[in-house]
């Protein structure tokens, strides 16, 4: 389970991270992807980051694998900042950081062998001797990813393969390097409902037997909620509240979280729907808003909230929200059931 | 009478020399006012169905059995002229990307009063352009934004903007394909409740196609739930949510998270859905059935009937599944 406050050294140090992207035509009007994020990844947890499409979820969490180009901030892996590590200790640095992205149909070459898919990162970074070797590690990672028997599937190619099987070929290929870290980005958004909640249980059960901690992005609050220690929500570049999976669901303190959280079709004729107090979406916004980013669509916002950027403050045990109204708003719970211990169907 | 009512339909496709068989005998039918829901995975032949009641399957596709009766007039076998008075006019589609059923280059609103002007040659333009305003008002997009292109417009907004074209010539029918899978969830929710809203205002029938179970059960009335181009189960969405009897529909409504339910609670079906090129022999179900029995890898299961409104296709209900 996850370090709760902050009792273990975390893994991942994240310090004012900013990832701004330069756009051709205006200039000097930057798209800031990622804006003045803190961030911890405890070691051994399961980490969700949750948000809109446009929120940096995708680039912060590239820009913690040195995917993405850092524009300032570090990104400390244990004693290491990543984000200005020479070229030279980069690889090294790159297999302990595994990715496992959402399109299983495009990471993979056609023609390549569902064998020789999951041997290149071992081949790559020359963590094998011998033919023998590379095959045991191989096969031991698709039995471990549940394609078996791995013999058989390893002769496979990817348009062989259904979408959960061919994701399942993504994992093993990440977890055959033993990262400490693995990211997975939206890895079952593209996946029907049947074959998702098996890949979410792997991915759990991957990091238990491997020790490793998880990274999980999303944008679909249930997902995280299934297998998330912890929750970051993030909207248009900053987070706005972290905690764990519990608070942030069940007892969300800024308005934007609970707003997503309330806006989730829950799959029961009798939860009656919230009203949704929200207005517009992130794609009508021109430019970053001044203040709070969601001072514009909240229906508790105040003139306050477009004059000071609001501070990520603590609102309980391990849980932080950016919002300048925290003491004074009483959210209500956005589900009934969430938020307590349920016995039978709402 | 029910508004649309779908018997036995059989749709197969052609392709490279193979027949694809993308529904197979499906019956249901859809009461004047009620939103009627349409679930099932890749490969379930939803949308199938709903391009088949709309005669808009592609060339190498064809109804090859059953009948598609729309406000009392059999569509099967309809030509081309007479699917264009009835589509657009009798009944309105939206699609999963609105973008790409808006015009690029023509205003929003131009795009509202076509339709309209097109279906009802009578009307003066100045009515015309009146009804697309009160109704892209209704949809929720101001005054200001009705004369911009669909490029201006929010994902959330072109969406609206698509039900706003759908509902211009007032369809007895809409037809909703996964309208709301591409958006972000606070801008689904809305989308949602304006459906909603419109439904009461217009007193709308709709044919709704998801994936998503927290949809259906938050707008639909009744459910077919359908398998491997199969209906394998019908019922209302009480019934359908509070007691499934297919096994498909108990392990689909258990594999989605449910906030009711609790965490962790939620697990997959074994095995991938089957595909249409050669699908299993009997039920379509068995190879991923928990329950499954000798009969159900040999015979196709016939419907049992549990209530007027819910039925399954399920040898369970059958005399095996007694004598167990």
């Amino acid at each position: 389970m996850m370090a709760d406050g902050g009792a273990a050294a975390p893994l991942v140090t994240v310090r004012e991270l900013n990832v701004h992207f330069k756009r051709s035509r205006r200039i000097g009007d930057a798209v800031r992807a990622v804006d003045g994020v803190d961030l911890e990844i405890f070691t051994g947890e399961t980490l969700c980051i949750v948000g809109e499409s446009g929120s940096g979820k995708t680039t912060l969490v590239r820009a913690i694998g040195h995917l993405a180009p850092v524009t300032s901030g570090s990104v400390r892996f244990g004693d290491v900042d990543i984000a200005h590590l020479p070229r030279t200790e980069l690889r090294a640095m790159r297999r302990r950081v595994q990715y496992v992205f959402q399109d299983p149909f495009e990471s993979f070459d056609r023609r390549q062998s569902i064998f020789s898919i999951v041997a290149q990162p071992l081949k790559v970074h020359k963590l094998v001797d011998s033919q023998v070797e590379l095959e045991a590690r191989v096969l031991e990672a698709l039995e471990e990813c549940g394609l078996e028997p791995a013999h058989e599937f390893a002769k496979l190619f990817p348009h062989q393969l259904s979408g959960g099987q061919r994701q399942r070929v993504s994992i093993a290929a990440a977890v055959v390097l033993r990262p400490e870290l693995l990211i997975a980005d939206e890895p079952v958004s593209m996946l029907d409902v049947s074959v998702r909640s098996d890949i979410l249980s792997l991915f759990v059960r991957l990091k238990e037997s491997h020790h490793m901690t998880l990274v999980f992005v999303t944008h679909d609050l249930s997902v995280a909620w299934e297998i998330a220690d912890r929750i970051a929500v993030m909207y248009l570049g900053k987070v706005v509240e972290e905690g764990n999976a519990d608070q942030v669901i069940g007892n969300p303190a800024n308005p934007y979280t609970h707003a997503l959280v309330t806006a989730i079709p829950v799959p029961d004729p009798h939860e009656e729907p919230a009203e949704l107090g929200v207005s517009g979406d992130i794609g009508d916004l021109v430019g970053i808003p001044q203040g709070c980013r969601f001072h514009p669509r909240c229906p508790y916002a105040v003139q306050r909230c477009s004059e000071l950027v609001p501070p990520l403050n603590t609102v309980g045990h391990g849980h932080r929200s950016a919002c300048i109204r925290n003491d004074e708003l009483e959210l209500a719970p956005p589900h009934r059931s969430a938020s307590r211990p349920v016995t039978g169907r709402g | 009478m029910p508004l649309l009512d779908i018997r036995n339909l059989s749709v197969e496709y052609r392709r490279a020399g193979r027949v694809i068989k993308a529904a197979d005998e499906v019956s249901f039918d859809i009461e004047a006012g009620t939103v009627m829901g349409l679930v099932g995975e890749s490969g379930s032949g939803k949308s199938t169905l709903a391009l088949a009641t709309m005669g808009l399957l592609p060339r190498n596709g064809a109804v090859t059995g059953g009948s598609i009766r729309f406000d009392s007039t059999e569509m099967t076998g309809l030509d081309e002229a007479g699917w264009r008075s009835v589509r657009g006019r009798r009944m309105g589609m939206v699609f999963q990307g609105a973008m790409n059923s808006l015009n690029p280059v023509r205003r929003v609103i131009d795009q509202v009063v076509e339709p309209i002007r097109t279906h009802e040659p009578g009307i003066a333009k100045p009515d015309a352009m009146e009804r697309a305003r009160e109704l892209l008002l209704m949809v929720g997009i101001p005054p200001d934004r009705h004369r911009a292109f669909p490029f201006e417009y929010s994902g959330g907004m072109r969406q609206r903007a698509g039900i706003a074209m759908a509902l211009s010539v007032r369809p007895a029918l809409l037809i909703a394909d996964e309208p709301v899978t591409a958006l972000d969830v606070i801008v689904q929710a809305r989308i949602l409740r304006l459906l909603e809203e419109l439904r009461e205002a217009l007193n709308l029938t709709i044919l709704f196609i998801t994936h998503d179970l927290g949809v259906v059960a938050r707008l639909c009335d009744r459910v077919v739930v359908l398998y491997a181009a199969r209906a394998v189960e019908e019922g209302t969405v009480e019934e359908i949510y509070d007691q499934p009897k297919h096994p498909y529909t108990r392990a689909l409504l258990e594999s989605v998270p449910n906030f009711a339910r609790g965490r962790g609670k939620s697990h997959g079906i074994p095995g991938t859905p089957p595909s249409l090129v050669m699908p299993p022999a009997g039920c379509r179900f068995h190879p991923r059935c928990p329950a499954s029995m000798e009969i159900c890898s040999t015979e196709t299961p016939v419907r049992s009937r549990f209530t007027t409104t819910q039925a399954a296709a399920c040898h369970l209900y059958g005399e095996e599944g007694r004598r167990r």
